[in-house]
Protein backbone atom coordinates (compact mmCIF):
# COMPACT_ATOMS: atom_id res chain seq x y z
CA UNK A 1 0.00 0.00 0.00
CA UNK A 2 2.73 2.66 1.39
CA UNK A 3 5.99 1.98 0.77
CA UNK A 4 9.09 4.57 2.06
CA UNK A 5 11.89 3.76 0.67
CA UNK A 6 15.05 5.38 1.82
CA UNK A 7 13.38 8.62 2.53
CA UNK A 8 15.20 11.55 3.49
CA UNK A 9 14.11 14.99 3.44
CA UNK A 10 15.85 18.33 3.79
CA UNK A 11 14.59 21.50 5.21
CA UNK A 12 15.73 24.53 5.89
CA UNK A 13 16.22 25.14 9.16
CA UNK A 14 17.30 28.64 10.82
CA UNK A 15 18.42 29.96 7.70
CA UNK A 16 20.55 26.67 6.88
CA UNK A 17 19.07 23.70 4.50
CA UNK A 18 19.32 20.77 6.99
CA UNK A 19 18.83 16.94 6.97
CA UNK A 20 15.45 16.41 9.33
CA UNK A 21 15.09 12.75 7.94
CA UNK A 22 17.60 9.91 7.27
CA UNK A 23 16.93 7.20 5.37
CA UNK A 24 13.61 6.14 6.79
CA UNK A 25 12.72 2.85 5.19
CA UNK A 26 9.17 1.60 5.78
CA UNK A 27 5.92 0.47 4.71
CA UNK A 28 2.59 -0.33 4.81
CA UNK A 29 0.09 -3.46 3.64
CA UNK A 30 -2.79 -3.08 2.49
CA UNK A 31 -5.24 -2.79 5.70
CA UNK A 32 -2.70 -2.72 8.26
CA UNK A 33 -2.04 -0.07 10.77
CA UNK A 34 1.49 0.98 11.45
CA UNK A 35 2.16 3.82 14.44
CA UNK A 36 4.77 5.85 14.08
CA UNK A 37 6.14 7.02 17.14
CA UNK A 38 8.72 9.80 18.98
CA UNK A 39 9.06 12.42 20.99
CA UNK A 40 8.66 15.87 19.42
CA UNK A 41 11.07 16.25 16.54
CA UNK A 42 11.86 13.04 15.78
CA UNK A 43 10.60 13.71 12.30
CA UNK A 44 7.39 11.55 12.48
CA UNK A 45 4.92 14.27 11.47
CA UNK A 46 7.66 15.40 8.68
CA UNK A 47 7.41 11.95 7.23
CA UNK A 48 4.09 11.50 7.53
CA UNK A 49 3.40 14.55 5.46
CA UNK A 50 6.03 13.97 3.00
CA UNK A 51 3.99 10.71 2.28
CA UNK A 52 0.79 13.27 0.66
CA UNK A 53 3.84 16.03 -0.37
CA UNK A 54 2.49 18.72 2.30
CA UNK A 55 5.70 20.24 2.98
CA UNK A 56 7.23 23.40 2.66
CA UNK A 57 7.87 24.08 -1.20
CA UNK A 58 11.89 24.72 0.34
CA UNK A 59 11.86 21.16 0.82
CA UNK A 60 13.68 18.89 -1.08
CA UNK A 61 12.54 14.90 -0.59
CA UNK A 62 14.91 12.25 -1.06
CA UNK A 63 14.53 8.61 -1.60
CA UNK A 64 11.18 7.04 -2.67
CA UNK A 65 7.72 7.23 -1.60
CA UNK A 66 5.27 4.58 -3.24
CA UNK A 67 1.16 4.24 -2.60
CA UNK A 68 0.53 1.39 -4.66
CA UNK A 69 3.01 0.77 -6.37
CA UNK A 70 3.20 4.18 -7.59
CA UNK A 71 6.12 7.06 -7.14
CA UNK A 72 4.21 10.24 -5.23
CA UNK A 73 7.46 12.39 -5.80
CA UNK A 74 6.93 11.82 -9.70
CA UNK A 75 3.52 12.61 -9.74
CA UNK A 76 2.16 15.62 -11.38
CA UNK A 77 -0.43 18.27 -9.60
CA UNK A 78 -3.15 16.79 -11.51
CA UNK A 79 -1.81 13.00 -10.81
CA UNK A 80 -1.31 14.48 -6.95
CA UNK A 81 -4.84 16.04 -6.95
CA UNK A 82 -6.05 12.95 -7.75
CA UNK A 83 -4.14 11.06 -5.30
CA UNK A 84 -5.68 13.31 -2.47
CA UNK A 85 -9.26 13.15 -3.81
CA UNK A 86 -9.50 9.43 -3.98
CA UNK A 87 -6.86 7.18 -2.52
CA UNK A 88 -5.54 9.20 0.67
CA UNK A 89 -7.32 10.98 3.42
CA UNK A 90 -5.24 12.58 6.25
CA UNK A 91 -6.66 13.32 9.85
CA UNK A 92 -4.43 16.95 11.79
CA UNK A 93 -3.67 17.04 14.87
CA UNK A 94 -5.65 20.65 15.87
CA UNK A 95 -8.91 20.19 14.08
CA UNK A 96 -9.65 23.70 14.73
CA UNK A 97 -7.04 24.89 12.89
CA UNK A 98 -7.32 22.50 10.07
CA UNK A 99 -11.12 23.33 9.40
CA UNK A 100 -12.43 26.62 7.71
CA UNK A 101 -13.54 29.08 10.70
CA UNK A 102 -16.25 30.89 8.12
CA UNK A 103 -17.53 27.94 6.50
CA UNK A 104 -20.00 25.70 7.64
CA UNK A 105 -19.36 22.09 8.76
CA UNK A 106 -21.23 20.79 6.11
CA UNK A 107 -20.15 22.65 3.49
CA UNK A 108 -16.70 21.52 5.07
CA UNK A 109 -17.79 17.61 5.11
CA UNK A 110 -19.21 18.02 1.40
CA UNK A 111 -16.83 19.57 -0.75
CA UNK A 112 -14.39 16.66 -1.09
CA UNK A 113 -17.61 14.63 -2.17
CA UNK A 114 -18.95 17.43 -5.03
CA UNK A 115 -15.72 17.87 -6.14
CA UNK A 116 -15.38 14.32 -7.23
CA UNK A 117 -18.59 15.13 -9.26
CA UNK A 118 -21.53 14.18 -6.47
CA UNK A 119 -24.59 16.32 -6.31
CA UNK A 120 -24.90 18.15 -2.81
CA UNK A 121 -27.76 16.23 -2.25
CA UNK A 122 -26.11 13.06 -2.55
CA UNK A 123 -22.99 14.05 -0.70
CA UNK A 124 -25.25 14.71 1.99
CA UNK A 125 -26.60 12.08 2.85
CA UNK A 126 -23.33 9.83 2.56
CA UNK A 127 -22.08 12.70 5.10
CA UNK A 128 -25.07 12.20 7.17
CA UNK A 129 -24.25 8.70 7.66
CA UNK A 130 -20.67 8.80 8.39
CA UNK A 131 -21.11 11.60 11.27
CA UNK A 132 -23.67 8.78 12.58
CA UNK A 133 -21.11 6.52 12.26
CA UNK A 134 -18.15 8.51 14.13
CA UNK A 135 -20.74 9.07 16.70
CA UNK A 136 -22.95 12.05 16.47
CA UNK A 137 -26.28 11.96 16.00
CA UNK A 138 -27.84 14.92 15.48
CA UNK A 139 -26.14 15.25 11.89
CA UNK A 140 -28.97 17.46 10.08
CA UNK A 141 -28.28 20.59 13.36
CA UNK A 142 -24.16 20.20 13.37
CA UNK A 143 -23.75 20.27 9.70
CA UNK A 144 -25.56 23.85 9.69
CA UNK A 145 -23.07 24.85 12.79
CA UNK A 146 -19.79 26.39 12.13
CA UNK A 147 -17.04 25.36 13.80
CA UNK A 148 -16.31 27.28 16.68
CA UNK A 149 -19.82 25.99 17.99
CA UNK A 150 -18.58 22.71 17.73
CA UNK A 151 -15.75 20.84 20.79
CA UNK A 152 -12.75 19.82 19.96
CA UNK A 153 -13.57 16.67 20.61
CA UNK A 154 -17.01 16.91 18.16
CA UNK A 155 -14.51 18.75 15.47
CA UNK A 156 -12.35 15.44 15.02
CA UNK A 157 -14.79 13.29 14.80
CA UNK A 158 -16.01 15.97 12.23
CA UNK A 159 -12.50 15.55 10.57
CA UNK A 160 -12.33 11.35 10.57
CA UNK A 161 -15.71 11.74 9.12
CA UNK A 162 -14.45 13.56 6.55
CA UNK A 163 -11.72 11.83 5.68
CA UNK A 164 -13.61 8.61 5.86
CA UNK A 165 -16.15 10.14 3.42
CA UNK A 166 -13.67 10.44 0.09
CA UNK A 167 -13.04 6.57 1.01
CA UNK A 168 -9.46 6.20 1.20
CA UNK A 169 -6.84 3.41 0.77
CA UNK A 170 -4.67 5.22 2.89
CA UNK A 171 -4.90 7.13 6.36
CA UNK A 172 -2.58 9.69 7.13
CA UNK A 173 -3.49 10.52 11.59
CA UNK A 174 -0.96 12.94 12.34
CA UNK A 175 -1.44 12.91 16.21
CA UNK A 176 -5.28 13.02 16.05
CA UNK A 177 -6.26 12.76 19.36
CA UNK A 178 -3.48 14.89 21.12
CA UNK A 179 -4.85 18.49 21.31
CA UNK A 180 -8.30 16.05 22.86
CA UNK A 181 -8.86 15.67 26.83
CA UNK A 182 -8.51 12.39 27.83
CA UNK A 183 -11.17 11.01 27.77
CA UNK A 184 -12.40 12.38 24.56
CA UNK A 185 -9.43 11.19 23.04
CA UNK A 186 -10.19 7.49 23.68
CA UNK A 187 -13.51 7.94 22.67
CA UNK A 188 -12.25 9.20 19.54
CA UNK A 189 -9.70 6.75 19.40
CA UNK A 190 -11.88 4.09 19.68
CA UNK A 191 -14.22 5.18 17.12
CA UNK A 192 -11.75 5.57 14.75
CA UNK A 193 -10.13 2.35 14.80
CA UNK A 194 -13.51 0.55 14.65
CA UNK A 195 -14.35 2.62 11.87
CA UNK A 196 -10.27 1.60 10.37
CA UNK A 197 -10.87 -1.90 10.70
CA UNK A 198 -14.88 -2.26 9.45
CA UNK A 199 -13.44 -0.17 6.47
CA UNK A 200 -9.92 -2.10 6.11
CA UNK A 201 -8.15 0.75 5.78
CA UNK A 202 -4.34 1.27 5.77
CA UNK A 203 -3.29 3.99 8.75
CA UNK A 204 -0.19 5.36 9.23
CA UNK A 205 -0.69 6.54 12.70
CA UNK A 206 1.64 9.00 14.19
CA UNK A 207 1.49 9.70 17.64
CA UNK A 208 3.90 10.03 20.75
CA UNK A 209 1.95 7.78 22.90
CA UNK A 210 4.04 4.48 22.41
CA UNK A 211 0.44 2.48 24.42
CA UNK A 212 -1.70 4.15 22.14
CA UNK A 213 -0.14 3.47 19.01
CA UNK A 214 0.37 -0.49 20.47
CA UNK A 215 -3.28 -0.95 21.30
CA UNK A 216 -4.85 0.78 17.96
CA UNK A 217 -1.66 -0.57 15.26
CA UNK A 218 -0.56 -3.83 13.98
CA UNK A 219 2.85 -2.65 13.96
CA UNK A 220 5.05 0.12 15.65
CA UNK A 221 7.70 1.97 13.65
CA UNK A 222 9.96 4.61 16.32
CA UNK A 223 11.54 7.28 15.42
CA UNK A 224 14.76 9.38 16.63
CA UNK A 225 16.48 12.28 15.65
CA UNK A 226 15.34 11.50 12.19
CA UNK A 227 16.06 7.85 11.81
CA UNK A 228 13.94 5.16 12.34
CA UNK A 229 15.54 3.10 15.37
CA UNK A 230 12.79 0.34 15.58
CA UNK A 231 10.29 -1.50 13.53
CA UNK A 232 8.57 -4.08 15.21
CA UNK A 233 4.77 -6.33 15.79
CA UNK A 234 2.79 -3.86 18.52
CA UNK A 235 1.93 -7.68 19.94
CA UNK A 236 5.34 -7.58 20.96
CA UNK A 237 6.48 -4.57 22.23
CA UNK A 238 5.37 -4.41 25.55
CA UNK A 239 7.50 -8.18 26.24
CA UNK A 240 10.38 -7.23 24.21
CA UNK A 241 11.15 -3.66 22.86
CA UNK A 242 14.27 -4.55 20.73
CA UNK A 243 16.22 -0.51 20.78
CA UNK A 244 16.87 0.65 24.40
CA UNK A 245 14.89 4.06 23.21
CA UNK A 246 11.85 2.02 22.83
CA UNK A 247 12.37 0.51 26.47
CA UNK A 248 13.23 3.32 27.52
CA UNK A 249 9.75 5.32 26.24
CA UNK A 250 8.01 2.06 27.75
CA UNK A 251 9.43 2.61 31.01
CA UNK A 252 9.07 6.69 31.85
CA UNK A 253 4.83 6.67 30.76
CA UNK A 254 3.60 7.48 34.00
CA UNK A 255 1.19 4.52 35.67
CA UNK A 256 -1.88 4.96 37.48
CA UNK A 257 -0.57 1.36 39.27
CA UNK A 258 2.65 2.22 40.27
CA UNK A 259 2.24 5.45 42.15
CA UNK A 260 4.94 5.21 44.72
CA UNK A 261 7.42 4.89 42.20
CA UNK A 262 9.62 8.11 40.85
CA UNK A 263 8.50 8.90 37.17
CA UNK A 264 11.91 7.54 35.53
CA UNK A 265 12.51 9.86 32.81
CA UNK A 266 15.28 9.23 30.01
CA UNK A 267 18.76 11.33 30.91
CA UNK A 268 19.69 14.09 28.44
CA UNK A 269 17.23 15.79 25.99
CA UNK A 270 16.21 14.29 22.47
CA UNK A 271 18.12 15.17 19.65
CA UNK A 272 17.88 17.12 16.93
CA UNK A 273 18.07 15.39 13.48
CA UNK A 274 20.60 17.89 12.61
CA UNK A 275 22.84 17.52 15.90
CA UNK A 276 23.49 14.06 15.90
CA UNK A 277 27.51 12.73 15.71
CA UNK A 278 29.15 9.63 13.83
CA UNK A 279 27.91 7.23 15.89
CA UNK A 280 24.45 5.62 16.73
CA UNK A 281 21.66 8.80 17.45
CA UNK A 282 20.77 7.55 20.53
CA UNK A 283 24.16 6.46 21.98
CA UNK A 284 24.09 10.09 24.01
CA UNK A 285 21.53 9.08 26.32
CA UNK A 286 21.96 5.33 26.12
CA UNK A 287 22.15 3.26 28.95
CA UNK A 288 24.06 0.76 27.06
CA UNK A 289 26.43 2.79 25.07
CA UNK A 290 29.65 1.74 24.15
CA UNK A 291 32.59 2.68 22.19
CA UNK A 292 31.46 1.18 19.14
CA UNK A 293 28.01 3.01 19.68
CA UNK A 294 29.64 6.31 20.01
CA UNK A 295 31.80 5.56 16.35
CA UNK A 296 29.33 3.73 14.20
CA UNK A 297 25.93 3.72 13.31
CA UNK A 298 23.79 0.89 13.76
CA UNK A 299 22.38 -0.25 10.42
CA UNK A 300 18.58 -1.34 10.65
CA UNK A 301 18.68 -5.40 10.80
CA UNK A 302 16.37 -7.56 10.86
CA UNK A 303 16.41 -9.17 14.41
CA UNK A 304 13.32 -11.72 15.06
CA UNK A 305 10.36 -10.32 13.71
CA UNK A 306 10.94 -6.86 13.83
CA UNK A 307 13.72 -4.31 13.04
CA UNK A 308 15.97 -2.18 14.82
CA UNK A 309 18.99 0.01 14.45
CA UNK A 310 21.09 -1.40 17.44
CA UNK A 311 24.72 -2.80 17.73
CA UNK A 312 24.18 -4.41 20.72
CA UNK A 313 20.48 -5.58 20.84
CA UNK A 314 21.62 -9.29 21.18
CA UNK A 315 23.89 -9.18 23.98
CA UNK A 316 21.39 -6.32 25.78
CA UNK A 317 18.71 -9.06 25.55
CA UNK A 318 21.12 -11.12 27.07
CA UNK A 319 22.27 -8.99 29.84
CA UNK A 320 18.99 -8.19 31.13
CA UNK A 321 17.43 -11.49 31.58
CA UNK A 322 13.90 -9.72 32.05
CA UNK A 323 11.94 -8.09 29.69
CA UNK A 324 13.43 -5.43 28.39
CA UNK A 325 10.97 -3.17 29.93
CA UNK A 326 12.01 -0.23 32.44
CA UNK A 327 15.65 -0.98 31.94
CA UNK A 328 16.84 2.49 30.53
CA UNK A 329 15.35 4.06 33.60
CA UNK A 330 16.98 2.49 36.27
CA UNK A 331 20.62 4.05 36.37
CA UNK B 1 -22.69 46.66 15.27
CA UNK B 2 -26.32 47.58 16.75
CA UNK B 3 -25.70 48.98 20.03
CA UNK B 4 -23.30 51.03 18.47
CA UNK B 5 -24.84 54.88 18.13
CA UNK B 6 -22.17 56.05 15.60
CA UNK B 7 -22.90 52.70 13.58
CA UNK B 8 -26.16 52.47 13.52
CA UNK B 9 -26.30 56.84 12.71
CA UNK B 10 -23.65 56.77 10.13
CA UNK B 11 -25.25 53.58 8.47
CA UNK B 12 -28.29 54.96 8.77
CA UNK B 13 -27.41 58.14 6.84
CA UNK B 14 -25.60 55.73 4.36
CA UNK B 15 -28.79 53.82 3.21
CA UNK B 16 -31.01 57.27 3.30
CA UNK B 17 -28.41 58.96 0.92
CA UNK B 18 -28.71 55.78 -1.43
CA UNK B 19 -32.56 55.17 -0.96
CA UNK B 20 -32.83 59.75 -2.31
CA UNK B 21 -30.80 58.62 -4.97
CA UNK B 22 -32.63 55.80 -6.17
CA UNK B 23 -36.01 57.25 -6.04
CA UNK B 24 -35.32 60.90 -6.87
CA UNK B 25 -37.45 61.22 -10.07
CA UNK B 26 -40.05 60.59 -6.74
CA UNK B 27 -38.65 62.62 -4.10
CA UNK B 28 -37.55 65.71 -5.88
CA UNK B 29 -40.13 68.68 -5.85
CA UNK B 30 -39.04 70.02 -9.39
CA UNK B 31 -37.18 68.51 -12.17
CA UNK B 32 -33.45 69.13 -11.50
CA UNK B 33 -33.09 71.62 -14.99
CA UNK B 34 -36.04 73.11 -14.80
CA UNK B 35 -36.21 77.04 -13.35
CA UNK B 36 -35.94 80.39 -14.34
CA UNK B 37 -33.19 83.08 -14.81
CA UNK B 38 -35.39 85.61 -13.16
CA UNK B 39 -36.56 82.94 -10.04
CA UNK B 40 -32.63 83.07 -9.73
CA UNK B 41 -30.56 82.81 -6.21
CA UNK B 42 -33.67 82.58 -4.25
CA UNK B 43 -33.43 82.28 -0.40
CA UNK B 44 -35.26 79.75 1.60
CA UNK B 45 -38.76 79.64 1.17
CA UNK B 46 -41.88 77.27 1.00
CA UNK B 47 -41.78 76.38 -2.71
CA UNK B 48 -37.68 76.01 -2.70
CA UNK B 49 -36.75 74.70 1.02
CA UNK B 50 -33.07 75.18 -0.33
CA UNK B 51 -33.49 77.73 -2.18
CA UNK B 52 -32.57 78.19 -5.90
CA UNK B 53 -28.99 78.54 -7.97
CA UNK B 54 -28.27 81.34 -10.23
CA UNK B 55 -30.51 79.71 -13.09
CA UNK B 56 -33.79 79.42 -10.82
CA UNK B 57 -32.93 75.40 -9.90
CA UNK B 58 -34.41 73.89 -7.32
CA UNK B 59 -31.92 73.30 -4.84
CA UNK B 60 -32.71 70.22 -3.10
CA UNK B 61 -34.16 68.95 -6.42
CA UNK B 62 -30.41 69.15 -7.96
CA UNK B 63 -29.21 67.65 -5.17
CA UNK B 64 -31.46 64.84 -5.26
CA UNK B 65 -30.87 63.98 -8.66
CA UNK B 66 -26.82 65.17 -7.81
CA UNK B 67 -27.04 61.98 -5.51
CA UNK B 68 -26.98 59.78 -8.08
CA UNK B 69 -24.14 60.76 -9.94
CA UNK B 70 -22.29 61.66 -7.25
CA UNK B 71 -22.57 58.33 -5.52
CA UNK B 72 -22.40 56.03 -9.04
CA UNK B 73 -19.09 57.02 -10.03
CA UNK B 74 -17.05 56.11 -6.57
CA UNK B 75 -19.91 52.97 -6.57
CA UNK B 76 -18.32 51.68 -9.71
CA UNK B 77 -14.69 52.96 -8.62
CA UNK B 78 -14.89 50.64 -5.74
CA UNK B 79 -16.63 47.87 -7.19
CA UNK B 80 -13.88 47.82 -10.21
CA UNK B 81 -11.56 48.59 -7.54
CA UNK B 82 -12.15 45.68 -5.54
CA UNK B 83 -12.85 42.93 -8.48
CA UNK B 84 -9.09 43.93 -9.99
CA UNK B 85 -7.41 44.05 -6.74
CA UNK B 86 -8.87 41.24 -4.74
CA UNK B 87 -8.47 39.12 -7.92
CA UNK B 88 -4.61 40.46 -7.92
CA UNK B 89 -4.11 40.21 -4.20
CA UNK B 90 -5.31 36.45 -3.84
CA UNK B 91 -3.23 35.48 -6.99
CA UNK B 92 0.24 36.90 -5.64
CA UNK B 93 -0.76 35.71 -2.28
CA UNK B 94 -1.32 32.15 -3.93
CA UNK B 95 1.70 32.24 -6.62
CA UNK B 96 3.92 34.06 -4.04
CA UNK B 97 7.07 34.24 -5.75
CA UNK B 98 7.81 36.15 -9.06
CA UNK B 99 4.36 36.60 -9.72
CA UNK B 100 3.71 38.73 -6.49
CA UNK B 101 7.26 40.82 -7.02
CA UNK B 102 5.53 42.16 -10.12
CA UNK B 103 2.23 43.14 -9.08
CA UNK B 104 3.42 44.44 -5.92
CA UNK B 105 5.95 46.52 -7.40
CA UNK B 106 3.41 47.61 -10.08
CA UNK B 107 1.38 48.23 -6.70
CA UNK B 108 4.14 50.50 -5.83
CA UNK B 109 4.58 52.74 -8.89
CA UNK B 110 0.94 53.07 -8.63
CA UNK B 111 0.75 54.87 -5.23
CA UNK B 112 3.56 56.82 -6.48
CA UNK B 113 1.00 58.70 -8.45
CA UNK B 114 -2.30 60.68 -6.54
CA UNK B 115 -5.56 59.53 -8.24
CA UNK B 116 -6.33 63.03 -9.26
CA UNK B 117 -3.40 63.27 -11.73
CA UNK B 118 -4.35 59.97 -13.13
CA UNK B 119 -7.55 61.17 -13.62
CA UNK B 120 -6.23 64.49 -15.19
CA UNK B 121 -4.08 62.65 -17.34
CA UNK B 122 -7.21 60.57 -18.75
CA UNK B 123 -9.88 63.35 -19.23
CA UNK B 124 -7.13 64.91 -21.27
CA UNK B 125 -6.89 61.87 -23.78
CA UNK B 126 -10.25 61.02 -23.57
CA UNK B 127 -12.20 64.10 -23.14
CA UNK B 128 -14.36 65.17 -19.45
CA UNK B 129 -17.57 62.73 -18.60
CA UNK B 130 -17.89 59.76 -16.30
CA UNK B 131 -15.95 57.22 -17.62
CA UNK B 132 -12.47 58.69 -18.02
CA UNK B 133 -12.26 60.04 -14.39
CA UNK B 134 -13.99 56.85 -12.96
CA UNK B 135 -11.39 54.43 -14.98
CA UNK B 136 -8.63 56.39 -13.89
CA UNK B 137 -9.16 56.69 -10.65
CA UNK B 138 -10.50 53.06 -10.57
CA UNK B 139 -6.63 52.26 -11.42
CA UNK B 140 -5.04 54.95 -8.42
CA UNK B 141 -7.48 52.87 -6.10
CA UNK B 142 -6.87 49.35 -7.00
CA UNK B 143 -3.41 48.91 -5.55
CA UNK B 144 -5.06 50.20 -1.84
CA UNK B 145 -7.48 47.62 -2.07
CA UNK B 146 -4.95 44.92 -3.24
CA UNK B 147 -2.19 45.67 -0.48
CA UNK B 148 -4.41 45.18 2.08
CA UNK B 149 -5.98 41.98 0.99
CA UNK B 150 -2.91 40.91 -0.27
CA UNK B 151 -1.26 40.55 3.52
CA UNK B 152 -4.52 39.16 4.93
CA UNK B 153 -4.53 36.53 2.37
CA UNK B 154 -1.07 35.40 2.55
CA UNK B 155 -1.68 35.14 6.24
CA UNK B 156 -4.85 33.13 5.75
CA UNK B 157 -2.99 31.15 3.19
CA UNK B 158 -0.10 30.12 5.65
CA UNK B 159 -3.13 28.77 8.40
CA UNK B 160 -3.44 25.39 8.67
CA UNK B 161 -7.00 25.13 7.13
CA UNK B 162 -5.91 25.71 3.59
CA UNK B 163 -3.38 22.38 4.09
CA UNK B 164 -6.06 20.48 5.00
CA UNK B 165 -7.82 21.74 1.50
CA UNK B 166 -4.64 20.81 -0.01
CA UNK B 167 -5.21 17.06 1.28
CA UNK B 168 -8.61 17.10 0.47
CA UNK B 169 -7.72 17.21 -3.02
CA UNK B 170 -9.07 20.77 -3.86
CA UNK B 171 -7.69 22.32 -6.95
CA UNK B 172 -6.38 25.92 -5.99
CA UNK B 173 -9.07 28.33 -8.02
CA UNK B 174 -11.10 26.54 -5.57
CA UNK B 175 -9.49 26.91 -2.35
CA UNK B 176 -8.97 30.82 -3.59
CA UNK B 177 -12.58 31.43 -4.01
CA UNK B 178 -14.27 29.30 -1.21
CA UNK B 179 -11.53 29.40 1.59
CA UNK B 180 -9.18 32.39 1.20
CA UNK B 181 -11.84 34.67 -0.54
CA UNK B 182 -14.36 34.49 2.73
CA UNK B 183 -11.93 34.56 5.43
CA UNK B 184 -10.30 37.88 3.66
CA UNK B 185 -14.21 39.13 2.68
CA UNK B 186 -14.20 41.23 6.50
CA UNK B 187 -11.50 43.05 5.79
CA UNK B 188 -12.42 43.95 2.28
CA UNK B 189 -15.38 45.29 3.02
CA UNK B 190 -14.24 47.77 5.68
CA UNK B 191 -11.21 48.73 3.36
CA UNK B 192 -13.96 49.22 0.22
CA UNK B 193 -16.11 51.55 2.58
CA UNK B 194 -13.43 53.61 3.60
CA UNK B 195 -12.26 53.73 0.13
CA UNK B 196 -15.78 54.89 -1.06
CA UNK B 197 -15.39 58.21 0.62
CA UNK B 198 -11.86 58.98 -0.88
CA UNK B 199 -13.09 57.97 -3.96
CA UNK B 200 -16.02 60.25 -3.70
CA UNK B 201 -13.62 63.60 -2.84
CA UNK B 202 -11.60 62.51 -5.75
CA UNK B 203 -14.42 62.64 -7.54
CA UNK B 204 -15.85 65.48 -6.38
CA UNK B 205 -13.08 67.48 -7.23
CA UNK B 206 -12.17 66.10 -10.97
CA UNK B 207 -15.86 67.39 -11.12
CA UNK B 208 -15.34 70.98 -9.10
CA UNK B 209 -12.60 71.24 -11.47
CA UNK B 210 -14.67 70.97 -14.36
CA UNK B 211 -12.96 67.77 -15.48
CA UNK B 212 -15.64 65.09 -15.17
CA UNK B 213 -19.46 65.16 -15.89
CA UNK B 214 -20.36 68.65 -17.37
CA UNK B 215 -23.31 71.13 -16.85
CA UNK B 216 -26.33 71.36 -17.07
CA UNK B 217 -26.18 67.85 -15.06
CA UNK B 218 -26.65 67.72 -11.37
CA UNK B 219 -23.33 66.55 -9.40
CA UNK B 220 -22.65 67.85 -6.23
CA UNK B 221 -18.89 68.53 -6.80
CA UNK B 222 -19.82 70.43 -10.31
CA UNK B 223 -22.45 72.29 -8.34
CA UNK B 224 -19.99 73.32 -5.38
CA UNK B 225 -17.95 75.22 -8.94
CA UNK B 226 -21.02 76.65 -10.58
CA UNK B 227 -22.47 78.21 -7.28
CA UNK B 228 -19.10 79.67 -6.44
CA UNK B 229 -19.39 82.85 -8.33
CA UNK B 230 -22.84 83.72 -6.50
CA UNK B 231 -21.33 83.55 -3.32
CA UNK B 232 -19.47 87.35 -3.72
CA UNK B 233 -23.38 87.97 -3.98
CA UNK B 234 -24.53 86.95 -1.06
CA UNK B 235 -26.06 83.65 -2.21
CA UNK B 236 -24.00 81.01 -0.86
CA UNK B 237 -26.65 78.91 -0.59
CA UNK B 238 -25.81 76.07 -3.95
CA UNK B 239 -21.96 75.53 -2.84
CA UNK B 240 -22.86 75.51 0.67
CA UNK B 241 -25.69 72.47 0.25
CA UNK B 242 -23.63 70.53 -2.09
CA UNK B 243 -20.06 70.49 -0.43
CA UNK B 244 -21.99 69.93 3.03
CA UNK B 245 -23.89 67.26 1.00
CA UNK B 246 -20.17 65.92 -0.28
CA UNK B 247 -18.70 66.26 3.35
CA UNK B 248 -21.79 64.34 5.29
CA UNK B 249 -21.58 61.24 2.94
CA UNK B 250 -17.91 61.02 3.11
CA UNK B 251 -17.59 61.57 6.89
CA UNK B 252 -20.87 58.99 7.17
CA UNK B 253 -18.62 56.26 5.43
CA UNK B 254 -15.59 56.68 6.94
CA UNK B 255 -16.89 56.54 10.26
CA UNK B 256 -19.10 53.60 9.38
CA UNK B 257 -15.80 52.11 7.84
CA UNK B 258 -13.92 52.50 11.20
CA UNK B 259 -16.36 50.81 13.05
CA UNK B 260 -16.51 47.97 10.74
CA UNK B 261 -12.21 48.15 10.92
CA UNK B 262 -13.12 48.24 15.04
CA UNK B 263 -15.60 45.43 15.52
CA UNK B 264 -13.39 43.24 13.31
CA UNK B 265 -10.18 43.90 15.32
CA UNK B 266 -12.05 42.99 18.41
CA UNK B 267 -13.17 39.56 16.48
CA UNK B 268 -9.69 38.96 15.29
Amino acid sequence: MLELDALAVDLIVQGRRRRVIHEVSLAVAVGEAVGLVGESGAGKSITCRAVIRLLPPSATIHGDIRIQGRSVLAMDPAELRALRLRDVAMIFQDPRAHINPVRTIGNFLVEALTERGQTRAAAEQVVTGLLAAVGITDAARRMRQYPHELSGGLLQRVMIAAALAIEPKLLLADEPTTALDVTTQSDVMLNLDAQRRERGLAMLFVTHDLELAAAVCDRIAVMYAGYLVEDSPAATLHARALHPYTAALLASRPSASARSKRLTAIPGRPLSAFEVGAGCVFASRCAFAQDRCQAERPALRQVGAGRVACHRVEEIHAEVSAPTSGTAGHD
Amino acid sequence: MLRDPIAVASGLFILAIVVVAAFAPFLAPYPPDAGSILTGNEGVSAAHWLGTDSFGRDLLSRLIYGARLSLLGPALIIAISTVVGTTLAIAAAWFGGWFDQVVSRIADILFAFPGLIFAMIAVAMFGTGLVAPVIALSISYTPYLMRVVRSAAIRQRALPYVSACYVEGLPGWRICLRHLLPNVAAILLVQATLSFGYALVDLAAVSYLGLGVQPPTAEWGLMVSEGQSAILAGHPQESLAAGMMIILTVVAFNLFGERLAARQAVED
